[in-house]
């Protein structure tokens, strides 16, 4: 474990140096993430200023959901952001180079790029959640505790989908658009899912646990989440974060070393 | 003719021999539709009109959307930056064809498969949804709202032409691509219609290339030719005319700067 986190620190400082090797970059890209939040965030609030409620739900509690999906978002993208260079390692063949090295190959290749950008969108992020939620009038501590143990619950199942589009990474070298497919499907959750009609609304809270993870969090912090389907949201995350280990193993077992 | 059109051709084919790749792009809209559509279908619930706008003249907007979006805003000169930058474009450049004949065939091809495939999504989302859309009944509009797309494509073309023309004399050509999607995302009116915003940032947003993109033809499709929409067009074609000789002054100062060692 200790050496596994010394060489997880020691690529975040090289990712630290890259992302600050091109200042103007970095800037540019910093900016567009911050133009994109501040028009969407202001859109949702223009929206809901005319409409009053979305699908029963205030403009702070919408604004909530909206900055829980993006706290979630960044974060995975923050923690997992090699998995976007995943492809161009297996096609050239530098992926051999990591599965013969000593240690675990997730450690380079899901949390080997840490994106620092991300870390200072997130942070404001956060800012603007707290300032929102203490305008919620149910806000209590248990509420705060199953919020943030539900926000964990949602990362696992970030990470368990990384891990899945790592596995594909492997077994089918042609798809480029894995991981955008992935965003998109998480972007479902922008807003709460009960803006989706059945089957659709249930496909994406309990097959593919969009819901779970964007959603369940706010829904906690609101008071409005079932004990049942807090255990449910448990049970499922534990469950498909094993199943994306055994289709990573799978997918390994079929690893032949495609470039070199 | 014959060389371009073989181009063509072996363009269209590329989609089918990544089958898997052009499907889950399509799929990647499709999702992106489904957001606009139940965020507003939820919008309506319970109400008629919101924002001026009829909730069968609003869904019609959202399906408008996937098809502009395929037509006008997917665009194959993204690529050029990163032919520029490995020294790909040298391949072009030595040919006896026309580079830019030859980018307008590849755009041209791109926009044809997805046109079409947006076609075919609308419909089959038209058949499992089911929702009221509204059908312009006057014939005499169609070709405005052609004319509004093509100054659409024409704007998109040459803005990105610019961007990627950037990496002549950058590698980081990624950063202002992205600046440009999420200003597209928002102010081309790819998640909303623009008039639905307050008068004075819509008014400023009509002063910018944004709106001519995706709102003005839809805009026009759903309301019809009038003397405001008439208007946009024109400033539409002054935004084409602008951006088609800002692109050929950064190509030809860009051909100044290009330098190859070979591989």
């Amino acid at each position: 474990m200790k050496k596994h986190l010394k060489i997880f620190f020691l690529l975040s400082k090289y990712s630290m140096k890259i992302t600050f090797q091109y200042p103007a970059g970095s800037i540019s890209f910093l900016i567009g993430k911050l133009l994109r939040f501040g028009t969407y965030f202001l859109f949702v609030f223009y929206l809901l200023a005319n409409t009053k409620l979305l699908v029963g739900y205030s403009m702070t509690q919408t604004l909530i959901f909206f900055l829980t999906f993006n706290i979630i978002d960044t974060l995975s993208q923050l923690l997992f952001r090699q998995v976007y260079r995943f492809r161009p390692m297996v096609v050239s063949g530098e992926l051999d180079t990591v599965l013969v090295k000593p240690h675990h190959p997730f450690v380079r290749i899901l949390l080997g790029g840490i994106d620092f950008l991300d870390l200072l969108t997130v942070v404001f992020y956060i800012g603007l959640l707290f300032f929102l939620a203490l305008q919620l009038q149910a806000l209590s501590l248990i509420n705060i505790f199953l919020y943030l143990l539900l926000m964990l619950n949602g990362l696992i199942i970030a990470t368990a989908f990384h891990i899945m589009v790592l596995a594909l990474g492997i077994l089918t070298t042609e798809v480029d658009h894995t991981i955008m497919i992935y965003r998109d499907l998480n972007r479902l959750g922008v807003f709460p899912i009960d803006i989706y009609s059945e089957p659709i609304k249930s496909i994406f809270t309990f097959v593919i646990p969009i819901g779970i993870m964007v959603t369940f969090p706010a829904k906690s912090l609101f008071g409005i989440l079932s004990l049942n389907l807090i255990f449910i949201s448990f049970a499922i995350s534990f469950g498909l974060f094993v199943f994306s280990m055994v289709m990573w193993n799978n997918a390994l077992k079929k690893y032949q070393s495609w470039g070199g | 003719m014959k060389k371009y059109w073989l181009f063509f051709k072996a363009n269209v084919d590329f989609y089918f021999v990544y089958r898997l790749s052009f499907i889950l792009w399509r799929v990647r809209n499709i999702l992106g539709f489904l957001i606009i559509y139940f965020l507003w279908s939820s919008i309506y619930s319970g109400k008629t009109v919101v924002f001026n706008y009829t909730q069968e003249q609003m869904i019609t907007y959202v399906l408008a959307i996937s098809f502009t979006n395929a037509l006008i805003i997917a665009s194959r000169t993204t690529d050029i930056a990163s032919e520029i930058v490995s020294g790909d474009i040298i391949n072009y450049l030595l040919r006896p064809v026309s580079f830019f004949s030859l980018v307008i065939t590849k755009e041209l091809a791109d926009k044809i498969v997805n046109g079409i495939a947006a076609v075919i999504e609308i419909v089959l989302l038209v058949l499992i949804f089911q929702p009221h859309i509204f059908i312009q009944q006057n014939l005499s509009v169609y070709p405005f709202v052609f004319a509004a797309l093509l100054i659409g494509a024409a704007i998109t073309f040459f803005l990105s032409l610019s961007l990627s023309f950037i990496a002549f004399w950058t590698s980081e050509v990624w950063a202002p691509r992205f600046i440009y999607f999420v200003l597209i995302s928002m102010f081309a009116g790819t998640f909303f219609p623009l008039d639905i915003l307050p008068p004075l940032l819509y008014n400023f947003l009509l002063a910018t290339p944004f709106p001519y993109l995706i709102y003005l033809p839809t805009k026009i499709y759903l309301t019809g030719i009038s003397g405001d929409n008439i208007k946009l067009l024109g400033i539409g074609i002054i935004w084409a005319v602008v951006f088609y000789f800002v692109a050929k002054k950064i190509w030809q100062k860009g051909l100044m700067e290009f330098s190859f060692y070979g591989k």
